[in-house]
C-alpha cells in the first residue's frame, strides 16, 4: 500500500524581478509516496530547486515570489498555511538538504551547536544534554569521522563533503516524513556517496520516509530511485518508474540527457554527445513545446502547440507529440 | 612541438601542506596533514585527473600547487623553474598563466557584481585599461562558455548553479592561461551541460594548448577526460597511472574499492547495494601509523602497520604506494 504523502498540483512560481514577473516553474504536478524515493532530474536552471523550495515556501512571498497551485501534504494545502505553521513544518515533518552546504551553514557557529539548535527548535521538551546526545548520534550515523572533535569545529574547517554530511545530519535529526534532498551528494566522492545513498535508502525503509532526490547523477538515480520526474525549462516533460525511464526513455530531452553521460568503457568518443542549442531565457519561453527549438524531431505542430503531459502506459507520462502518437 | 608535448609543465616534489588546528594533543600543536609528500608531474597539454575520498586533500593540493596557499614543505616547479618561494610580486606574472576553477560556484562569485563586472575586473587587475576592450573580451568569453550577451548584466543569484559555474570557467579563461586547476568544475552541473563543459574544456585544451589538473568525484567523467589519473587518500598520492592502465589493472586496494563503489546504470543485475569500503575514514588529525590505509585494507600485513610504503613504479608509467608491490618494482 502506498499513499500520496505529498501531492503537488499545478504549481507555478513566479519571481518578481526588475524585468517583471518571471515564471520559473509552471504547471508542475507530481506526487511523492511514503517509503519511496522520487528522483527529479533535468537541465541546470530548469527549476528543480525552485520546485522544492516552493514546496517548503522558503521564498519571501511578499517581495520575491508568487506561488500558485496546490501543495497537498497529508491532504492539507500548504499554500494556505500561515508563516508560523510553515515554520513548524520545515525541519520537522518536511526537511531539506540544500545544494549549497557552505552558505546554508552558519559560519560563526560550531557544527554541534547548529545541530543542537535545530533539535531544540522542534523538540522543546528535550534538555540540552539530551539534544547533544542525539546530535552526536546522528553525526556518527552519517559517517563523520572523529565526530566528537568535529562537533566543536566551525564549518570552514571541514571539507565540502563533510559539510554536506553535516547538512544531512541536521535534516534527519528530527525524523522527517519527507526528506527533500537537493543534490545531497554532488560534492561527495563515490565511496561516501554510496554510504550516504545507502543511509538515505535505509532511513527511508526504517522510517517509511518519502524522499525527493534532486540530482544530476543519472547513475545514482538508476541505483536508488523508485520513480523519476524529468524537468525541462520549468515543466515536467516525463515521469516514469526508474527502470522504464532508463530502458524506454520517451522524451527526446530525456534521451539526449542519457546519451550525454560518458560511459564507463575503454573506447572514448572524441567528444561527448551534446544536446544542441541552449536553454532559452525565462523571458523568451517558446510558445509551443518548450524543447522544440533544440529538438531534432520537432515539427511545425511542436513549434505551435504545447503538448500536455499525457500517460503512455502504467504511469509513464510524457510531454511530447511524437512520443504520444 | 613533439618535444614540447612531453615537457613537464607543473611539478611538485615532496609537497606537504599541514594545517594547524586549535586543539593541542598531548601538549603538542595538532595538525591536519592535508597534503603529504606528493611528487607529481603534469605535462604540457595533458589532463591529469585527481580522485579520492572527500577530505583527502585534493583541493588543498590544487591550491597549494598554484600557491594560493603556501606549502609547508616541498618544492613547486613551473616549466622547470622553482616557483616555491618567489615573492608574491614576482609571482604575479605566473598567476596569469596558472588559473583555477573552483568547486563551489555559490561562494566563489561576488554576489554584488554582475557577471560582466566579475570578468572585467580580472582584466582590470591585469592592467587592461580600455573599458570598451574589456567589455568586448568579456562578451566574447561569455559566448565561449555558452552564455548569452544578456547574461552580462545579471548578478550571480539570478543564475542557476550550472550557469554560475560557466562564469567561473569564463573568469579562469579570460587571461589566456596555460594551466588550470579545475576543482570539480562539473559537479554542480546536470549531464547535458556537463558534456558541453567537458567538450569545451577539451576543445580549449586543443586550441589554447591548455593543461589541467582535473579534480572530480565522478569517475566516469574523470575517466573520459583524463590522460593520466592520480588517486589520493588521506593526504597521500596512492596510485598514478595512464587512464587505461588504471581501469584495466588498478593496483592499490583503495583504488579497487573506489572503483567498485562507482554507481552504474545497469538494470540487468537488479538493484544492488553499492559495495562499500569497510571501516571509517580515519581522522586526519590522528592518521594511522605505517600505511594510512591499513585500518581499512583487506590485505594489510604486519609491515603495513609499521612502515609507510614508498611510491614505486610497478609498470611503465604506473606508480603505486603499497607494500603488496614491494617485490614487483620495475627495474629501471
Ligand atoms: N531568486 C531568484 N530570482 C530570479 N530568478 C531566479 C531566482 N532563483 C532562481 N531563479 C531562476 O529560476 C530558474 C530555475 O532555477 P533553479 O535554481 O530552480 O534551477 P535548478 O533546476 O535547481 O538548476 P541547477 O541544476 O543548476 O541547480 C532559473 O532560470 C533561475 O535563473
Ligand atoms: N583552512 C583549513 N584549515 C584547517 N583545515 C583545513 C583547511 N582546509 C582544509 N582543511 C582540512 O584539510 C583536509 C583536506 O581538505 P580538502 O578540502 O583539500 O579536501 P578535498 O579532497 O578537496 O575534499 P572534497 O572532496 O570534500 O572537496 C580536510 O581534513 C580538511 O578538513
Ligand atoms: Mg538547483
Ligand atoms: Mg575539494
Amino acid at each position: 500500500m502506498s499513499s500520496k504523502l505529498l501531492e503537488v498540483k499545478n504549481l507555478a512560481a513566479s519571481f518578481k524581478t526588475e524585468r517583471g514577473l518571471m515564471k520559473a516553474i509552471d504547471g508542475i504536478s507530481f506526487y511523492a509516496q511514503e517509503n519511496e524515493i522520487l528522483g527529479i532530474v533535468g537541465e541546470s536552471g530548469c527549476g528543480k530547486s525552485v520546485t522544492c523550495q516552493s514546496v517548503l515556501r522558503l521564498y519571501d512571498e511578499k517581495h520575491l515570489v508568487k506561488l500558485e497551485g496546490e501543495i497537498l501534504f497529508d491532504g492539507e494545502n500548504l499554500l494556505k498555511y500561515s508563516e508560523k505553521e510553515m515554520e513548524h513544518i520545515r525541519g520537522g515533518a518536511i526537511s531539506m538538504v540544500f545544494q549549497d552546504a557552505l552558505s546554508a551553514l552558519n559560519p560563526v557557529m560550531k557544527i554541534g551547536d547548529q545541530i543542537v539548535e535545530g533539535i531544540l527548535l522542534h523538540h522543546k521538551e528535550l534538555s540540552k544534554a539530551e539534544a547533544k546526545e542525539r546530535a552526536l548520534n546522528i553525526l556518527e550515523q552519517v559517517g563523520i569521522p572523529a565526530f566528537r572533535e568535529r562537533f566543536e569545529q566551525y564549518p570552514h574547517e571541514l571539507s565540502g563533503g563533510m559539510r554536506q554530511r553535516i547538512m544531512i545530519a541536521i535534516a534527519l535529526v528530527c525524523g522527517p516524513r519527507i526528506l527533500i534532498a537537493d543534490e545531497p551528494t554532488t560534492a561527495l566522492d563515490v565511496t561516501i556517496q554510496a554510504q550516504i545513498m545507502n543511509l538515505i535508502v535505509r532511513l527511508k525503509e526504517e522510517m517509511g520516509m518519502s524522499v525527493i532526490l534532486i540530482t544530476h547523477d543519472l547513475a545514482v538515480v538508476a541505483e536508488t530511485c523508485d520513480r523519476v520526474v524529468v524537468m525541462y525549462l520549468g515543466q515536467i516533460v516525463e515521469e516514469a518508474d526508474v527502470k522504464e525511464l532508463f530502458l524506454h526513455p520517451a522524451h527526446p530531452y530525456t534521451r539526449g540527457m542519457m546519451m550525454s553521460i560518458p560511459s564507463m568503457s575503454e573506447e572514448k568518443p572524441e567528444r561527448l554527445y551534446v544536446i544542441q542549442g541552449t536553454v532559452p531565457l525565462l523571458s523568451q519561453i517558446p510558445s509551443g513545446c518548450r524543447f522544440a527549438p533544440r529538438c531534432e524531431y520537432a515539427t511545425q505542430r511542436c513549434r505551435e502547440a504545447m503538448p500536455e503531459l499525457e500517460e503512455l502506459e502504467n504511469g509513464h507520462k510524457v510531454r511530447c507529440f511524437m512520443a504520444q502518437r | 612541438m613533439e618535444q614540447k608535448k612531453n615537457q613537464v609543465l607543473m611539478e611538485t616534489r615532496n609537497l606537504k601542506k599541514y594545517f594547524p588546528v586549535e586543539k593541542k594533543i598531548d601538549g603538542q600543536q595538532a595538525e591536519v596533514k592535508a597534503v603529504n609528500d606528493i611528487s607529481m608531474k603534469i605535462r604540457h597539454n595533458e589532463v591529469y585527473g585527481l580522485v579520492g575520498e572527500t577530505g583527502c586533500g585534493k583541493s588543498t593540493f590544487g591550491r597549494t600547487l598554484l600557491r594560493l596557499m603556501e606549502p609547508t614543505e616541498g618544492r613547486i616547479f613551473y616549466k622547470g623553474e622553482d616557483i616555491t618561494e618567489l615573492p608574491q610580486g614576482e609571482f604575479r606574472k605566473y598567476r596569469q598563466k596558472l588559473q583555477m576553477i573552483f568547486q563551489d560556484p555559490y561562494t566563489s562569485l561576488n554576489p554584488r557584481k554582475s557577471a560582466g563586472k566579475i570578468l572585467e575586473e580580472v582584466l582590470a587587475v591585469q592592467g587592461m585599461k580600455n573599458v570598451r576592450e574589456r567589455m568586448e573580451l568579456s562578451l566574447e568569453i561569455l559566448g565561449k562558455v555558452g552564455l548569452r550577451p544578456e547574461h552580462y548584466y545579471r548578478y550571480p543569484h539570478e543564475f542557476s548553479g550550472g550557469q554560475r559555474q560557466r562564469i567561473g570557467i569564463a573568469r579562469a579563461l579570460i587571461l589566456n592561461p596555460e594551466f588550470i586547476v579545475c576543482d570539480e568544475p562539473v559537479s554542480a552541473l546536470d549531464v547535458s551541460i556537463q558534456s558541453q563543459i567537458i567538450n569545451l574544456l577539451l576543445e580549449l585544451k586543443e586550441t589554447e594548448h591548455l593543461s589541467y589538473l582535473f579534480i572530480a568525484h565522478d569517475i566516469s567523467v574523470v575517466r573520459y577526460i583524463s590522460d593520466r589519473i592520480g588517486v589520493m587518500y588521506l593526504g597521500y598520492l596512492f596510485e598514478e597511472s595512464h587512464t587505461a592502465g588504471l581501469f584495466r589493472s588498478p593496483l592499490h586496494p583503495y583504488t579497487k574499492a573506489l572503483l567498485a563503489a562507482v554507481p552504474t546504470i545497469d538494470f540487468d543485475k537488479g538493484k544492488k547495494k553499492r559495495e562499500l569500503i569497510r571501516g571509517e575514514l580515519p581522522s586526519p588529525l590522528f592518521p594511522p601509523s605505517g600505511c594510512v590505509f591499513h585500518t581499512r585494507c583487506p590485505y594489510a600485513k604486519d609491515i603495513c602497520k609499521e612502515q609507510c610504503p614508498d611510491m614505486k613504479e610497478v609498470e611503465k608509467g604506473h606508480r603505486v604506494m603499497c607494500h603488496l608491490y614491494d617485490e614487483k618494482e620495475k627495474t629501471k
